[in-house]
């Protein structure tokens, strides 16, 4: 049995931006092809798996200003540009979160006399990630700030992919901040298991400024099925706000 | 006269799991050939092969083991899992309670998050084989 969760808590992050002061609702779907193929010696219909498709929608306040949604969709509706885009269904570490990059593929802005004006949107994403918050967001002032242990969906099974999105949503300073996931075998608590690099490492790579990163790679082999984020910084980066999530690629 | 079962009752399972939904849906179906002519008075149909699908869905659990872990780690698998519905969720199959299996792909899983409600999901499975009715 799990937890309930109330909508009333999720948040929109757009390219390292926290876009949920417009939005008042997310939606996600995850498609899988199932081609037939059923042949003369069966009487029953059989299918297989086939490739898979995202899609998501948010909707909420027409709101203006500088990396608001409404800023964003214009660009990304307007030129094709895709966006890194994370909804979450809370800001708690281990809530669940769901990350991709997206384009734009509709932008409905409804005006009447009666209300508030609202916009709502849809999205066509690739490669959704489905994890947990690490860092829900978290304010990190030093080098080696452990942000987020979290059980994820359980070990990862060799052959998938795992990925993160790291969404600098404050940065104060001069200088590199580098982020990365880092997996424990630990199953008990995740604190005192032996924290390891992924594979050739997931990180973020060097940023030194407000935006999004997002990183994907092969497991390799066993992953978890705890997760952590650390930080590595220069001396001048005084302090940031890390919203990173991480989990499977589905 | 049968034995009526509240809706309220049943197991609904994917991939061996148990998950929590409000409602759970299953289609069997039978492909009918129209194989009319103009030799007949009315239309003819010949049978063809069974298929079936699944849908469920309803207010949407989080966590280890839950049911969003579930259908999510089903999903990225690709490939098909097994699925059981149990209509009284004794786990007893009976001539009152078949229990109904079979495989199927999850080809579409759907979370909505609103500021008014519960999140909540609805997913798609299209079944793939043969369904087993256990009495």
């Amino acid at each position: 049995m799990g937890t309930k969760k109330h909508g009333s808590k999720s948040r929109v992050y757009i390219g390292g931006y926290d876009a949920s002061g417009a939005m008042n609702a997310f939606g996600v779907t995850m498609n899988q092809d199932a081609a037939e193929s059923s042949t003369f010696d069966e009487l029953d219909k059989s299918y297989i798996a086939g490739m898979k498709s995202h899609s998501f929608t948010t909707g909420g306040v027409y709101l203006l200003g500088t990396n608001e949604a409404e800023q964003v969709i214009a660009t990304s509706i307007g030129a094709g540009t895709i966006e890194d885009i994370s909804c979450a269904i809370g800001t708690t570490r281990g809530d669940r979160a769901y990350g991709c990059e997206a384009f734009a593929t509709s932008d409905s802005i409804v005006s009447s006399v009666g209300g508030i004006v609202t916009q709502s949107d849809s999205w066509q994403a690739n490669n959704m990630i489905v994890g947990d918050l690490l860092a829900p967001p978290a304010t990190i002032t030093a080098t080696g700030s452990q942000v987020g242990v979290s059980y994820s969906l359980g070990a990862f099974a060799l052959g998938n992919t795992i990925g993160a999105m790291f969404h600098l949503l404050a940065y104060a300073g001069t200088g590199n901040i580098t982020f990365e996931i880092e997996h424990s075998t630990d199953s008990t608590t995740g604190s005192d298991g032996t924290w390891a690099s992924i594979g050739a490492g997931l990180t973020s790579g060097a940023m030194s400024a407000t935006g999004v990163v997002r990183a994907t790679i092969p497991a390799g082999g066993v992953i978890g099925p705890w997760l952590r984020v650390t930080a590595t910084k220069d001396a001048g980066v005084t302090s940031v706000s890390l919203l990173c999530h991480a989990g499977l690629v589905v | 006269m049968g034995t009526k079962i509240h809706g309220k009752a049943h197991d609904i399972s994917i991939g061996g799991t148990d998950i929590c939904v409000d409602s759970t849906s299953i289609t069997q179906t039978r492909d009918a050939a129209e194989g009319t002519t103009n030799c007949d008075a009315d239309k003819v149909f010949t049978a063809g092969m069974e298929g079936h699908s699944l849908s469920t869905g309803g207010p949407l659990e989080f966590g280890t083991g839950s049911t969003e872990a579930t259908l999510a780690a089903d999903l990225a698998a690709g490939a098909a899992s097994a699925w059981s519905f149990d209509p009284d969720g004794t786990g007893t199959a009976s001539a009152t309670n078949p229990i109904l299996s079979g495989s199927q792909i999850i080809t579409s899983l759907a979370i909505t998050a609103g500021i008014g409600g519960n999140i909540t999901y609805s997913a798609s499975h299209q079944g793939t084989g043969v369904v087993t009715r256990t009495v």
